[in-house]
């Protein structure tokens, strides 16, 4: 089963052969779950829950998976969506609590807000410090869509044209995000850690 | 011009994607501009640098979790090896339609009863199954044979 395509899987699954999607969820574990850390701003146990949400959707629309299209845009698409679905409930949290959504996903926030994040049982807990490095804190402050771009490319390795799919833009616009963001990247990282 | 629009060339030059052109102003932009030299460097090792990030896995409760949901979630495999007799539920499953269906023919299906239980032999089935084809193909040249008259099939109501 190893040498097969996500593809094949993927049909196998639809036929009903759970070793198929075991297989699935086994290459996918941890670039999603990576991906989803990132895109969540670290938040560890929110990445895990929406990584279940991921899976649980991906087995429940399988008859939606048309066999000749690529499978990983397809997930990636998923797990964006429930990524900012879990950004935008989180937001709604924080209005409850007069936080606006910018102080909750803003890395760069000083505000009580960004702190309540960390210590509220709502938010659950961020990922240690000593798992987050500079460069993922500095990957993390680039704008949207800079960073989803940056990260699918650079860390998970998507070619431009699968992620303009995911992202729903023009491969150009794609390449033009990553240029941006690795060059202010750079820029960011060539400066002296304070 | 500034040094964020240089940097962006940087980045456009190390994937092959910046024209000669451009180049030549950068190259002559990194002779005098020591934090550029600094970003190019930087630049270069970036790749390295993002191999080295650490790698994190969700914990074991929830990589559990998962695989539970996706074996409750799976559908199931297509059963076909049916034998000489069957019970209602195989029946549907061999004739692949819901159980309410099968409920529907039950005075046409051909069946027997043993200790209470409603039986069906797979033999007498195929054989109804033949005779319907046939009626189908019947009904149809029928209506083949009506000039102008639409080629669709008409549903065919059991005599009983």
């Amino acid at each position: 089963m190893a040498d097969l395509t996500d593809e094949e899987l993927m049909v196998m699954f639809q036929q009903g052969n759970a070793a198929a999607f075991e297989r699935l969820f086994e290459r996918y574990r941890l670039p999603l779950f990576n991906f989803l850390l990132r895109l969540l701003h670290f938040q560890r146990e929110s990445a895990e829950d929406v990584l279940q949400e991921v899976f649980v959707k991906l087995a429940k629309a399988r008859e939606l998976y048309e066999p000749r299209s690529p499978f990983r845009p397809w997930v990636y698409i998923i797990a964006r969506n429930h990524g900012l679905n879990h950004l935008r409930s989180r937001a709604v949290a924080g209005a409850r609590k007069n936080i606006s959504f910018d102080e909750l996903t803003d890395p760069t926030s000083d505000r009580p807000g960004r702190e309540l994040a960390g210590k509220d049982d709502t938010f659950k807990a961020i990922a240690s410090k000593d798992e987050v490095s500079r460069l993922d804190r500095i990957i993390d402050r680039l704008p949207s869509p800079a960073k989803e771009v940056f990260v699918l490319h650079a860390v998970e390795g998507l070619p431009h044209e699968e992620i303009a799919k995911v992202l729903e833009l023009n491969p150009a616009t794609v390449r033009t995000h990553f240029h941006r963001a690795r060059a202010q990247l750079c820029r960011v990282l060539a400066q002296p850690a304070i | 011009m500034n040094c964020d629009t240089y940097a962006e060339w940087l980045s456009e030059q190390l994937d092959g994607e910046l024209d000669a052109e451009h180049v030549r102003e950068l190259n002559a932009h990194l002779a005098t501009c020591e934090s550029c030299r600094e970003t190019q460097r930087i630049m270069r090792g970036l790749a390295a640098d993002i191999q080295d990030l650490p790698r994190l896995a969700p914990t074991d409760r929830s990589t559990l979790a998962i695989n539970v949901a996706i074996h409750q979630l799976a559908p199931k495999p297509r059963r076909v090896d049916f034998g000489p007799i069957m019970d209602i539920e195989e029946l549907a499953e061999f004739l692949r339609v819901p159980l309410e269906t099968v409920g529907h023919y039950l005075d046409d299906l051909p069946s027997f009863e043993l200790g209470g239980k409603l039986l069906f032999r797979r033999t007498s089935v195929e054989r109804w199954i033949e005779g319907r084809e046939h009626r189908v193909q019947a009904a149809e040249s029928d209506y083949l044979c009506v000039a102008g008259a639409p080629a669709i099939s008409k549903p065919i109501k059991s005599n009983g």
